[in-house]
């Protein structure tokens, strides 16, 4: 017998389909609303219960379609803590999973379809459809932002600048908060052997590099390389019986705001996918930040890592500035968060490379193991990680421990 | 604006002359209305006719209230500058860099949180401010009329 | 007035040191070094990273600088002629916007490879290294000028 904890323990509680034609003259994301409207009303449900969505398709990153990040804002739901796309059959049992893991309670998963061009001469022969086939064809979402000048701030860097302006204009902050934030990435990365970026940097050296985005910087981005990461995870029980002590996955939230796609639509500082993550977890985690050792904010731009260590609730929103200059070992050109967290041990995307912060992962663990020699943090027992943990979509906030 | 006659405005254009006019724009059942409008210089955002929502992103749903009721309604074009970057350099590693431009999401004084990204003009761009008061305006681009905003009230002096 | 020439090298994309490795090889640098040149590096690493790969080159190079601020380079040094060799039209930009010649790197490394392989990391027939830039600038020889 294989093991089937979740044996009774789900439910389908309400379901809602729209008419099928050959051609509706209607998108797939209104379709996809049609049918969400009608499970959410055939379930007797308040939407805004809902907390974990499954949208269509295989992209994460997917727009202009039915992804989760068009459902969310387009059904007004305030919050999710689970977000994926699927499709087929799978997708019902990803939806099925997350509840039961308790990353959610109450999922919607929604699926449309709508003809594809190469179905038949007549869709063919429909500009909307045709549109849409090049378009996605042509590389989707990057066409479009380039296309129509409204529409340029899709998965896009510069928002990130943007919002650089708007967190100093409000705070009263200066960029030396970014630059502490690279400098102690860089600085990490020096004892890091496996970090693109080795040579040490200077507060200075942040200041002069190169305006892209303003007022965002050369040393404001994170680097790109080619890389590889893996891990493996199995049951604790399973765990303790293999070669190391087992590191284990203490609490995880993901988050989701009604605003995941077009970004210039943003919610506020504190409003925005990040806080949602981390508010999450903090609601599912015994452990709080005064007892972590390390910390792996997202790094993808600094402003991210303000925004993870505010939202994580090391110090109030705007006052990273403060925290990371108290903070700050002019003698090591790092900071610590409370007196002790150390942040970023690997050099992040900033300094190791870009891995999407999965490589946040895989240094906690060994840090948690405690193999890492010279480099080893003494006594390391507790890591958050906020991997990608963007703005406005697919935050990931995982608190992970040992023994 | 350079080389846009008013003569050339088109009031309705058909389906077929909006795909014409924009060849590159992801334009869909949910927004046809709205670059419809934008080729007669109408900056039209999808409205809820049951509660008055404004619903941009252009999306057939309210998302208020459910209501289907959507109607693209015409904005007053007065905004604010929410959120800004002056872009020395496109994402394109390789694109060469140019004089900065601005780029802004403008929050509509039709509803909080309403915002339209464009380019900050007739301000230099040293000069374009957070929170500054805006009025729509429009630019040409590639032969079409795209919408920008301008100061609508005093520029303040360099930084 | 200085009557040589300053050559500033690009390195990501340029040098066979850059990330990533251009055609350029640092023989060539040694080579421009020993016949009077002046040489350096523009690029968006930091300053103390360009120094760090001369170092390892062993090469003392005799200036440094930021991608963006090669006008100060043109102010610093007041030789007769000035030259930057990248690999992009970012490096293109600024070598304008500073008044220095742009040579791009691949069209330098076609002609190399044609005249000598050691200075470059396409395999041709050996031949003088005395001609390199000639024909690269106004039908001009570097040489002659440096
Ligand atoms: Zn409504």
């Amino acid at each position: 017998m294989a093991r089937n904890p979740l044996k009774d323990q789900l439910a389908v509680v309400g379901v809602g389909s729209t008419p099928y034609g050959r051609d509706l003259k209607r998108t797939e994301l209104s379709l996809a609303l049609e049918a969400a409207t009608a499970a959410v009303e055939d379930a007797g449900l308040d939407r805004q219960e809902i907390d974990g969505i499954c949208g269509t398709g295989m992209d994460p990153l997917a727009m202009g379609g039915s992804g989760f990040l068009t459902l969310q804002g387009a059904l007004g739901i305030e919050k999710t803590t689970w977000q994926k796309n699927g499709w087929l059959g799978s997708c019902f049992v990803y939806a099925a999973e997350a509840v039961f893991s308790g990353l959610c309670d109450t999922v919607l998963v929604v699926q449309a379809y709508t003809r594809g061009i190469g179905m038949s001469r007549s869709a063919a022969a429909d500009p909307f459809r045709l549109r849409s086939a090049q378009l996605r064809a042509a590389g989707g979402h990057t066409i479009v932002g380039q296309s129509d000048p409204a529409r340029r701030w899709i998965h896009s860097g510069e928002p990130y600048a943007a919002w650089m302006a708007r967190y100093l204009h409000d705070y009263g902050a200066t960029k030396d908060v970014f630059a502490r934030i690279a400098v102690n990435n860089r600085t990490h990365a020096t004892t890091n052997p496996r970090a693109a970026m080795r040579t040490p940097i200077t507060m200075e050296d942040y200041h002069a590099s190169r305006v892209i985005w303003e007022p965002m910087q050369m040393l404001d981005m994170d680097v790109p390389v080619d890389c590889g990461e893996a891990l493996i995870i199995t049951t604790a029980e399973r765990a303790r019986d293999l070669r190391h002590s087992p590191v284990y996955i203490h609490a995880m939230s993901l988050g989701g705001s009604r605003v995941g796609e077009y970004y210039d639509n943003s919610l506020g500082w504190t409003e925005n996918a990040l806080w949602i993550s981390l508010a999450g977890l903090r609601e599912r985690s015994d452990l709080t930040i005064d007892d972590l050792d390390l910390f792996f904010p997202y790094d993808g731009y600094t402003i991210d890592t303000v925004g993870c260590i505010e939202a994580a609730g090391f110090c109030k929103p705007g006052e990273t500035a403060d925290l990371l200059a108290s903070g700050w070992d002019a003698e090591a050109n790092i900071y610590r968060l409370g007196g002790h967290t150390l942040v970023s041990t690997n050099g992040g995307a900033l300094s190791h490379g870009r891995a999407g912060g999965f490589n946040f992962y895989t240094e906690a663990v060994r840090q948690l193991r405690g193999t890492e020699g010279e480099r080893q943090v003494p006594d390391a027992r507790t890591a958050l990680v906020c991997a990608g943990a963007s703005f406005f979509h697919d935050p990931a906030s995982v608190m992970l421990r040992t023994d | 604006m350079t080389g846009m006659a008013d003569a050339a405005e088109v009031t309705h254009a058909t389906d077929a002359e909006v795909f014409a006019a924009l060849p590159a724009v992801l334009i869909d059942r949910d927004n046809v209305e709205h670059y419809r409008g934008l080729l007669a210089r109408r900056l039209l955002i999808n409205r809820c006719a049951a509660c008055g929502y404004w619903v941009y992103p252009h999306r057939p749903l309210c998302p208020k209230c459910w209501s289907w009721d959507v109607v693209p309604t015409q904005v007053s074009g007065d905004g604010f500058v929410f959120l800004c970057t002056l872009v020395h350099q496109e994402r394109d590693p390789d694109a060469a860099p140019g004089e900065p431009v601005s780029t802004a999401a403008v929050e509509l004084v039709e509803q909080p949180g309403l915002r339209y990204l464009a380019p900050v003009v007739n301000c230099p761009p040293d000069r374009v401010r957070l929170d500054m008061p805006v009025r729509l305006t429009w630019v040409d681009r590639d032969g079409v009329a795209w919408p920008a905003f301008q100061p609508s009230g005093p520029i303040e002096g360099g930084r | 007035m200085d009557a040589r020439t300053l050559v500033s090298f690009d390195i990501d994309g340029t040098l066979e040191t850059g990330d990533p490795a251009g055609p350029l090889r640092l023989t060539f640098v040694r080579w421009a070094q020993a016949r009077g040149y002046v040489i350096g590096s523009c690029s968006d690493r930091t300053l103390g990273e360009q120094s760090a790969m001369w170092a390892r080159a062993g090469i003392v190079p005799d200036f440094v600088s930021r991608k963006h601020e090669l006008t100060a380079v043109r102010v610093a040094w007041r030789c007769q002629r000035f030259v930057h060799i990248g690999d992009t039209r970012v490096d293109e930009h600024f070598a304008a916007q500073a008044d220095f010649e742009f040579i791009s790197v691949s069209d330098l490394a076609r002609r190399l490879a044609a005249i000598d392989p050691m200075t470059c990391s396409q395999d041709s027939s050996p031949a003088s290294t005395g001609a390199v830039l000639g024909g690269m600038d106004r039908g001009k020889d570097l040489g002659q000028l440096g």
